[in-house]
Formats: C-alpha cells, structure tokens, sequence
C-alpha cells in the first residue's frame, strides 16, 4: 500500500471517468461558479475536466503553469478569484467523498490542486 | 509578419491571425463556414512551408500525409504556400437525382452516392458546388442508393440561392467527408433505450439514426422528439407518424412552441426531460440541431442524470457572416 502511488491508489483513468460526471454536476448546479461555464460545449468541457482531474489525482499529464495561465485569463476578467479556486477545490473533495476516498488522499488532491491556484489566478 | 502565397498573390498577416482571417481581411475568396475546426469546409493544401498539428486535427491521417490543414486552425508563423485542396485527394463527385420541398423552408436533396464510400446515417458531408461555396450537412438515411440531406432554405444563403435557382437533376457536385460522431453504433447488439431530440433540420441525423437502428433491429425502446416553433416547422410528420405505426418501440414526440391545437405545445427541453425520467441511467442520448439549443439540451440531461459518455450530439455551427451558414 505504501508503495502506491496516489494515482493507484484512487483507481487511475477508471476513477478518472467515475468522477467527472459527479464533479462537473456539482459545479454546473453551484451559482456561485456555474457562470463561468455559460455557452461553454459540455463534450470538449468534459474533456478538460478530464485532463484536470488526472492531473490533481496525480496522474500523467501535459500541463504546464503557461497552459494554466492563458487557460483561465479570460475567466479572470470575469472575476475568478481565490474564493472560487476554495470552491472548486471543496467540489473535487465532495467528489471524492462520495466515491468512498479515505480523507488523507483526498487531502493530497486538494494539495495538487492549489500547488497550481497561482498559475490558475495568474500571480 | 508572415507572408501567404495564394494564387500566385502574396498576403501579410497581422499578428495573432488565422491564416484564414489574413486572407479574409484581404478579401480573398476562399471556401469557410464554422471557423471553429469542426465543418472542416477550409480544407487547405500546403505547398511550401510548415504547418502545426494543430491545424491538422480530427483530418484523416491520409490527408495530413498530404499536406492537408485547416485555416481556421493554422496560425501562420512563417511564410507559407497553399492552395485549395485537389478533388481527387479529398472528394468524390456525385450528382442530384431528385429536388423537393419538404416544408416551406426545407429542401430535400437526393444525391447519387459512390457504395465504396464508408457512410453511417447522421455523419455529416461537406457539399460542394463550387471551389468557394461549401457547406456541412447531415445524412438523412442509410446511405444505399442515394445519400438524402434535408437543406434548410436561407434567404440570402449561397448555398440556398443555387439550390433554388440553378440546381436541376443531374447537376453535378464533389463531396468531402463523412465528418461527425453522431451515428448508430451497436456491433456487441446490445439492448438499451435510444432518446433522439432536436429542432428544424436537426431532424435530418437524427431520422437517419432511426432508420439505421430500424434497419438493424434494435433492440430497446426509440424515442424521437422533434420540436419546432409552430407546426409548419414539423417537416417530416407524416412519415414520422407512419414510422410509428409499423414499429411499435419506436416513439414519435412532436411539440411546438405555441398555436397547435393537434400538437402538444411544450418546449423540446421539458418533453426530453419527462421522457427520460425513468431511463436516464440506461439510454443513449442523440441531441442535434441549431448550437445554442443542442448545448442547452445537452447540459439538462446530464444535469438530470445521463451520463456524458451516453450523450451524441453534433451542433450546427452557423457561420458568422450573413450568407455563409451551413444547415
């Protein structure tokens, strides 16, 4: 078990495709961050929440602090901000909750995801 | 600053460009329609220089073997040569056999279609009239012996205007494609409910996906919801009735938005949602038709719970200038 990466641990590309779907239904049905979602395509939506979700479930992944920072800035003229980075990083805990994830890995994931809030908030 | 040679003419680009909009702000002619990568009607040839693969995505590998990119895709950091794409490459020459007015604003197109080419009901082709006029449309039957396209008539469309004025039987025509991922796919036979919803000529996939699950026997309940503003809009009634009486698991829905005292006058997005109540965990959702209403439809199912993987759905994208739209 000690051995496991956390990516392992989780369920790797399986527990990838399990959350998606719960994680993206939490923030669509959130109003205090579904609006940046307004007009976007839900197939290519899920495709990114995909790369996200690999990518703080510790898998492999292709992101870099520059795609982080052109990716969000035209949500950081609508108002992203660190309080909306705290919600969705509650969501993905939710998430992972429900798919029965022990609180020291769900720990872990929420550390992935903030070691890029600077990149996401473009600081 | 790049330069494009086009034509044995030269275009700077500004910085930022798409190669295509260089050669829009020098008010070239050249074939465009969605400018988002998907209607793939900007299929350019390169001559001399590079290109990214960015440009070249969702292109078959033989074409991207062959220089083949998209403009609308393709931000030129150096100086390029293109042309526009050789018909023998990318296209196959077809022909109309039959022109008839389905409703009042669209047009059925029947056209004589070469068997070798691989097409399932509900892909999309690019139709072409001319080397600058080329529009996406979707595939209303199983192709045999003619592909069927139901053309929604534009006023001041290009596509439209030859259609009605200079298109007899027998016109030819070149075809690109099949495009899309919107189609009946079941080789394992499985058993599962099919939901299919749309407006105006979304129909036009969405019937073909019918017919082909029909035609291959398919196994589990078919629902077909079709909306439209008034009854006029519902072009395919008759049929559609008709359908229903020969195969009892298939399920016709229409619904208008106002004035029908025959039709249930409810919006697409509350009838889809009541049909998939009790099936949304086990159906397989076809949503097609004009952008915003397929992204809308899109997102209320899955919010009422069908998963994304079970959701299919090509959105007409509607080009940004007056006569340039593809429907």
């Amino acid at each position: 078990m000690s051995d496991s990466t956390l990516f392992e641990r989780l369920g790797g590309g399986e527990a990838v495709n399990a959350a998606v779907d719960i994680f993206y239904r939490k923030v669509l049905v959130d109003d205090r961050v579904n609006y940046f979602f307004d007009g976007v395509d839900m197939e290519k939506q899920i495709q990114k929440q995909k790369g996200f979700l690999t990518m703080v479930f510790g898998g492999p992944n292709h992101y870099t602090g520059k795609d982080m920072r052109v990716g969000h800035r035209h949500l950081i003229e609508k108002g992203l901000n660190d309080s909306h980075v705290d919600i969705i990083i509650e969501h993905l805990g939710g998430t992972l909750k429900e798919l029965g994830v022990q609180d020291g890995d769900i720990a872990e994931v929420a550390a992935i995801a903030n070691s890029v809030r600077d990149d996401v908030l473009d600081r | 600053m790049a330069v494009i040679h086009y034509n044995n003419q030269a275009y700077p680009t500004c910085d930022d460009e798409t190669l295509l909009e260089t050669l829009l702000r020098h008010n070239v002619e050249f074939p465009f329609s969605c400018k988002i990568g998907t209607c793939q009607s900007c299929l350019t040839k390169l001559i001399e220089g590079d290109v990214s693969t960015d440009a070249q995505k969702g292109l078959k590998p033989t074409w991207v073997a062959k220089q083949y990119f998209l403009a609308c895709q393709c931000h030129p950091q150096n100086d390029m040569t293109i042309a526009l794409p050789e018909h023998d490459d990318t296209a196959w020459a077809s022909k109309i056999i039959s022109l008839s007015k389905l409703n009042h604003n669209v047009l059925q197109v029947r056209l004589s279609f070469d068997q070798a080419q691989n097409i399932k009901a509900g892909q999309y082709i690019n139709l072409m009239i001319s080397d600058n006029i080329v529009r996406s449309y979707s595939v209303a039957n199983v192709p045999g012996q003619y592909l069927e396209l139901h053309i929604k008539l534009l006023s001041n469309g290009l596509m439209s205007e030859w259609l009605c004025q200079q298109a007899h039987v027998s016109s030819p025509v070149y075809i690109r494609g099949p495009m899309g991922e919107c189609f009946y796919h079941n080789p394992e036979k499985k058993s599962f409910p099919i939901v299919l919803a749309g407006t105006g000529t979304g129909l036009a996939p969405l019937i073909g996906i019918v017919r082909d699950a029909l035609e291959n026997n398919h196994d589990g309940q078919i629902i077909l919801i079709h909306g439209g503003v008034t009854e006029v809009d519902l072009y395919l009634h008759e049929t559609l009735t008709q359908l229903q009486n020969a195969y009892p698991h298939f399920e016709y829905v229409p619904c208008v938005l106002r004035d029908s005292k025959v039709i249930r006058n409810a919006s697409i997005d509350d009838v889809l949602l009541e049909k998939l109540e009790t099936i949304k965990n086990i159906c397989r959702l076809f949503v097609c038709g004009p952008e915003e209403t397929t992204k809308k439809l899109k997102i209320k199912a899955f919010l009422a719970g069908v998963p994304s993987s079970a959701i299919y759905s090509d959105s007409f994208v509607t080009a940004f200038s007056g006569n340039a739209k593809i429907f």
